[in-house]
């Protein structure tokens, strides 16, 4: 009985995979449980394990192709079985619309989406079959120009090179053509960049390529819908810092070898920044398409420098924990994001998040939100500087906070208030919060 | 093989059943001494006698209740209304009595009656209450089982089946049809319920035609190769219960489907077949399912009117122009 390995799903708002690696071979012996493949998604890297013992018959996603969740990925069957012919991959499955992710609702809004072929089913289920992008096919032939199942007739016995409409265009009009050019976008796709590339090809081109995927792609997707469609304004102003910095020197410990575990100011903020948000809870909100969502749980993402990119796990319930049980578990969520470890609940849940550039010495910046958050708190370097107190000048310990907030959904005057408190925790943290280090306030 | 008309077929069902049976009486107007409007029950009293070929007054309530009456009580009666139209006059005995009584005693009653009546007809010029095609009526009622045959062959053959049926059947033949001619085999043989008939086989679109229509529709398949358009078309035979399956694998060969009927478009039982071929068949589909039906109209008496209001096979072939975009 042949066994079917099938995409899994690995994350609520996981819609595809991508096969960043076979394991195994066509042919191999492999036993319940191994690792067949590493499986790569728009955040993280997991492995595929088989779901029974056999040999691998087929396997039917290339290395770096993606494919839907639950689609056929490969085929074991027992020694000896047959299993032929080839089974075509399957396409994607039909698409959640709860599920849309931010990159597909991109891709949908772009002008080209805005053209898109009327396709019949019979074409559609064809295509999916057989891998043929509809875009390909320059008109239908069915009633109104619809694509039918016959306008696919031959589409898939010298399958065209996939591109993107942009780089069709740019190819038409550069006159290049497009089975010479070597696809570097998802799935092999042809890109505007390769043709200006292939364009060029007289010499190695002036500069190296980074193709726009996974987490780099996740994040030029986001932060281009924040600049896009957040009504971003960014508020500032400079906190004493000086009880803060006294307060992480004493939740400080040293151990037997003397040597000291510091808590991070991090931990500190995400613990001043989510009893602020409760006072605040305007701020802690997310706007989903027409809905302002007042979220009841204060999950605080922070924003990690990863060598993959940025990545902002979040500490659930922040507001309901104590520094140091903040500490601990920012220790464990910074870890994995920088091993490229992170769960995919690691990086769900966000309600606001935090940004701090202060370790690169960094007074202040603007910071940009995390859609669909409403707010993005900025925290520079925390350093002696002059202030005034009273007639005189005295040398304080200060950081320069900076909160950028999305005007929609809650205006300039509360937006000020929340950074104002935050000011005040940060200024006086155990007089406000009590003990903030022993026990859950 | 014999080539005998429509309404001989049904005759000949008829007489071969009552031979069969003893309990199967025939009842109506003006089917003994007169056999019927349409001749079709004609020589059938001389055969038979009064106590099994029963001529009634002018009452097609009665009629029915009659029918219904005779079944529950252990006959196997086959009821004629003279015009489909008048079958509204009989509502009350078919809809909440025979059709619910199997049901409502948990099955200790049961009523294997059937009624047949002539629908449809336009083109005789009998006008808005004498042509009316009401199947959708009676498919709308559970508990009713509903034939339209197209042709000789299956007329006879599925009208041995209705009587032999434990249920109530309506059986609905066609005023324009009761002349044709067709094959008819001389040996015993029935059609199950429930079955439907590819009458042409074509690559390019099903057509799913009911009764007369299949005729037009075969007309048109014709007419159409000289375009190089190739039709299947599908006679549903039965309407309840519906041969989906053979439909569907029809439209999945061929990507398209166009249904024809007489009676009006609206509410039609064109209407339930196009919808049971997108839910089973919507993934084969090259365009959404095309209706040819009959005008929203009460039939004009007019002749050119009256011409406009059904379909022709010049609009049948219309509507499969439109569904292929050829």
């Amino acid at each position: 009985m042949a066994i079917e390995v099938r995409m899994p799903q690995l994350g609520l708002t996981m819609d595809e995979g991508q096969i960043a690696r076979w394991m195994v071979a066509v042919g191999d012996k492999v036993r319940q449980g191994q690792p067949l493949a590493e499986i790569q998604t728009d955040k993280i890297t997991a492995e595929l394990e088989s779901p029974g013992e056999g040999i691998i018959r087929h396997i039917l996603v290339k290395e770096g192709d993606s494919c839907a969740v639950a689609g056929l990925v490969a085929v074991i069957t027992a020694p000896g079985e047959d299993y032929s012919p080839a089974p075509a991959q399957e396409g994607p499955l039909p698409p959640r619309a709860a599920r849309s992710t931010l990159a597909t609702r991109m891709a949908e809004e772009s002008p080209s989406a805005a053209g898109r072929h009327r396709a019949s089913p019979n074409a559609r289920r064809l295509a999916r079959n057989q891998g043929i992008n509809l875009d390909r096919i320059a008109a239908g032939s069915g009633a109104g120009g619809r694509i039918v199942g016959s306008d696919l007739k031959g589409a898939s016995d010298t399958p065209p090179a996939k591109a993107t409409p942009l780089a069709r265009r740019v190819a038409a009009a550069a006159g290049v053509d497009l089975d010479r050019v070597p696809g570097s976008g998802k799935g092999g796709q042809i890109t505007r960049e390769d043709i200006e590339r292939a364009q060029a090809a007289s010499g190695p081109p002036p500069f190296e390529v980074i193709p726009l995927t996974g987490v780099r792609g996740v994040i030029a997707a986001r932060m281009a819908d924040s600049a896009h469609s957040a009504a971003a304004v960014t508020l500032t102003t400079e906190a004493d810092a000086t009880e803060l910095a006294g307060l992480r020197d004493r939740l400080s410990t040293r151990d037997a070898e003397g040597a000291e575990a510091r808590v991070p100011f991090d931990a500190i903020l995400v613990k001043l920044v989510s009893a602020a948000l409760r006072d605040h809870v305007n701020l802690n909100a997310r706007l989903i398409e027409n809905e302002i969502h007042v979220m009841k749980d204060v999950n605080i993402a922070v924003a990690v420098d990863t060598q993959r990119g940025l990545l902002s796990p979040v500490v659930k319930r922040a507001d309901t924990k104590s520094i140091l049980q903040i500490a601990d578990e920012l220790a464990t969520l910074v870890g994995r994001a920088r091993s490229g470890k992170s769960q995919p609940e690691d990086l769900e849940g966000g309600t606001f998040t935090i940004t701090n550039l202060g370790m690169h010495e960094i007074d202040a910046f603007t910071p940009i939100i995390n859609p669909p958050q409403c707010g993005v708190l900025g925290v520079g370097r925390i350093c002696p500087r002059p202030v005034v107190t009273g007639d005189s000048l005295a040398i304080r310990q200060t950081v320069w906070l900076s909160l950028t907030f999305d005007h929609r959904m809650v205006d300039g005057a509360p937006a000020a208030r929340f950074l104002q408190c935050v000011k005040r925790f940060v200024e006086n943290p155990e007089e406000q919060l009590g003990p903030l280090g022993k026990a859950a306030v | 093989m014999s080539l005998i008309s429509y309404s001989q077929a049904i005759r000949d069902a008829l007489r071969e059943e009552m031979r069969r049976d003893p309990t199967l009486i025939l009842i109506g107007e003006d089917i003994g001494t007169h056999g019927g409007a349409f001749g079709v029950t004609r020589g059938l009293l001389a055969e038979f006698g009064q106590a099994r070929v029963i001529d009634t007054p002018i009452s097609e309530a009665a009629i029915a209740g009659a029918a219904v009456g005779a079944s529950v009580a252990g006959l196997r009666p086959v009821a004629e209304i003279m015009y489909m139209d008048f079958i509204t006059l009989a509502m009350d005995q078919i809809v909440n009595q025979a059709a619910k009584m199997r049901y409502m005693f948990g099955g200790k009653a049961h009523v294997p009656m059937v009624i047949r009546t002539p629908g449809g007809g336009a083109g005789r010029g009998n006008a808005a209450q004498h042509m009316q095609s009401l199947e959708a009526w009676f498919c709308h009622v559970p508990g009713l089982k509903v034939i339209m045959p197209s042709t000789p062959h299956d007329a006879k053959g599925l009208l041995k089946s209705a009587i032999r049926d434990d249920n109530p059947v309506i059986f609905i033949e066609h005023k324009l049809l009761y002349a044709i001619k067709g094959e008819v085999p001389e040996t015993e043989y029935t059609i199950p319920i429930g079955s439907a008939d590819i009458k042409r086989h074509g690559t390019d679109a099903t057509v799913v035609a009911t009764s007369r229509m299949v005729h037009h529709a075969l007309q048109t398949a014709e007419a159409l190769t000289a375009d190089g358009i190739s039709i299947e078309v599908v006679d549903p035979r039965t309407l309840v219960p519906l041969d989906i399956e053979l439909i569907c694998e029809s439209v999945r060969r061929t990507h398209a489907a166009v249904v024809v009927h007489e009676a009006p478009r609206r509410g039609g039982y064109g209407a339930e077949i196009a919808a049971q071929i997108q839910s089973e068949a919507f993934d084969w589909l090259d365009a959404p399912v095309g209706r040819v039906c009959g005008a929203d109209v009460p039939i004009p008496f007019a002749r050119s009117l009256e011409a406009a209001a059904i379909p022709s096979p010049e609009s049948i072939a219309a509507g499969v122009r439109d569904t292929l975009g050829r």
